[in-house]
């Protein structure tokens, strides 16, 4: 049984298509990473799950309750904080916990989800007194509330710096180990590298890869770098030997795969071109979703 | 949906809206105790009946908390927290116009409180004339029923709470002058008497004689016609509160 379940999730804003026939679901205890640039329709995906807007086809179940219109059962356990932290300015961050608590989270239970978010030292202050750090805390800490079997969190590492964001990370690990599964999105590949078990990229609403997070980075994303006395010749024999290579900020780089590496420098040998240097590289996560979204864009 | 109606009042009691128009309608009471004795403007059984004239004052602090309890929670952002559980968009309305109920009649009962201290101070007696007090309350929660509801409606048509109140504002105190002027439309073309702008007269008609020869409606088309606009316009609201994305 899975936590979430989306099929074919399509939704129009009047007549421009925000999602294209999403798909994908999260299994109990598990983080998915959801990956897309600004306006990629992360935040609209969330938005359907608990209901804020309506969608246009598709289905989505929740803790096996399929959510309809007139049927919202499976959000009760579902804590998320969506786009910004909601919370009332007028009240104190624990008066904005309470608020929140439907009655089965006991003191002690809010005393340890203020804990772990570390908002126990600001929690007696009004929250419209708080920075963008510690709304997105509170807002973090309201999701926890009511036992959530799952919970969504749209870009909640926004404005958090280095060292909360590391300490979320910490938390979202441990909650995913107590069994709780997690949706959570960024626009940043890296701040989700870590701790998501699998990611779905999107881009302009529809799904561009879905992937666990090792295969990520697969061996297609692996380069060698060489530079050489003469890169034109060198570069000739290389793809001669029938290796994918071209010019890269004046060194060949040559597409790590198989033999490459032996079959590129026995190539630059009998070619009599003399190697300088030789790397040997892992494209970063950023930098492989960047391609992945321009090829996107070149599909168009 | 128990649990949406204790989280509004929550949010009431940790807001200032009931203290500080609490205080404003004691004040006002306490003011208009006073200057009626010196001045003689209204007799004390007059000063109690009206509540201390301060039913006009209520009608603007229910305006300005019906535009802003909506509309505010969308403008801050914080109708996410109301919409994205598991209570259905119809319980959420539902919890915000009860909340708006007790809001009203805490005002009343802070209003009536406060008046019968005046009498007791300013006119040293305690004496009330319920039959006379009853009407009044009534026709004139008529009255708001009628313009709470289209304030209800203009702010989640205008997504605004500012427009609302403004609106409302007006047509508490401009609801006089307009019907006067359709009057004499209604004098003319009959069926026109049905225009919802004429239902603004309801206090007066309940509450003073020969108003039925200008509005040519009888008591209890006017109390039901209130009733029925009231029920459209919160009606339409709850529809575009249901439909709106966030
Ligand atoms: N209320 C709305 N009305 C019209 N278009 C919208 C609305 N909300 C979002 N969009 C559009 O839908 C697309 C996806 O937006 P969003 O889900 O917020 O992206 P993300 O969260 O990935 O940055 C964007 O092109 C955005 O302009
Ligand atoms: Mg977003």
């Amino acid at each position: 049984m899975n936590t979430l379940e989306i099929k074919n999730l399509s939704k129009f804003y009047g007549r421009t298509k925000a999602l294209h026939n999403i798909t994908f679901d999260i299994k109990p205890g598990s983080i998915l990473g959801l990956i897309g640039p600004n306006g990629a329709g992360k935040s609209t995906i969330m938005k359907s799950i608990v209901g804020l807007t309506n969608y246009s086809t598709g289905s989505i179940l929740v803790n096996n309750e399929k959510l309809k219109k007139g049927s919202r059962k499976g959000l009760k356990n579902v804590g998320s904080m969506i786009e910004t932290p909601a919370l009332y300015g007028h009240m104190t961050g624990l008066q904005n916990l309470k608020l929140f608590n439907d009655g089965s989270t006991s003191d002690a239970e809010i005393k340890k989800i203020m804990d772990e978010t570390q908002i126990s030292s600001f929690a007696n202050k009004k929250a419209k007194n708080y920075s963008l750090g510690m709304r997105q805390r509170l807002g973090i800490a309201m999701a926890l509330l009511n036992h959530p079997k799952l919970l969504i969190l749209d870009e909640p590492m926004n404005g958090l710096d280095p060292q909360s964001t590391h300490d979320l990370r910490d938390l979202l690990l441990k909650l995913s180990k107590r069994g709780i599964s997690i949706l959570i999105s960024s626009h940043l590949l890296d701040e989700l590298a870590r701790i998501a078990d699998y990611y779905v990229v999107i881009n302009h609403g529809k799904l561009v890869k879905q992937s666990d997070a090792k295969s990520f980075l697969s061996a297609d994303n692996a380069v060698i770098k060489l530079d050489t006395n003469n890169n034109d010749n060198g570069l000739k024999a290389i793809q001669n030997a029938g290796l994918d290579a071209h010019i890269v900020d004046r060194d060949i780089e040559v597409k790590d795969e198989g033999n490459a590496l032996n079959t590129a420098l026995k190539a630059l040998v009998d070619a009599n071109v003399d190697i300088t240097n030789v790397q040997r590289q892992q494209e970063d996560l950023e930098e492989s979703l960047l391609n992945l979204l321009t090829k996107d864009k070149g599909d168009k | 949906m128990f649990t949406l109606l204790r989280q509004e009042l929550y949010k009431q009691i940790h807001g200032k809206f009931y203290i500080g128009w609490g205080m404003i309608m004691f004040l006002f009471a306490m003011l208009i105790g006073w200057a009626s004795n010196k001045y003689n403007i209204m007799s004390g059984d007059v000063y109690m009946t009206r509540l201390s004239n301060s039913i006009q004052i209520i009608l603007i602090a229910m305006v300005v908390f019906v535009s802003t309890i909506i509309s505010n929670e969308f403008a801050s952002g914080t109708i996410k927290n109301l919409l994205s559980r598991q209570y259905s968009r119809l319980q959420v309305f539902l919890s915000k116009l009860i909340t708006i109920l007790f809001m009203y009649v805490y005002l009343i009962v802070i209003t009536f409180i406060s008046t019968y201290i005046g009498r007791m101070i300013f006119f040293k007696s305690g004496h009330i004339i319920w039959k006379q007090l009853g009407t009044n309350l009534g026709s004139y929660s008529l009255f708001l029923l009628l313009i709470a509801s289209a304030a209800l409606l203009i702010s989640n048509v205008a997504k605004s709470g500012g427009a609302a109140i403004g609106i409302g504002v007006a047509f508490i105190f401009a609801s006089q002058i307009i019907s006067q002027l359709l009057s004499i439309l209604v004098s003319h073309y009959h069926w026109l008497k049905w225009n919802p702008f004429n239902f603004m007269n309801v206090n007066f008609q309940l509450t003073m004689p020969n108003i039925d020869k200008i509005t040519l409606l009888s008591n209890n088309q006017m109390i039901l016609g209130t009733v029925a606009y009231s029920v459209l316009f919160i009606f339409i609201a709850g529809f575009i509160f249901k439909k709106r994305n966030v």
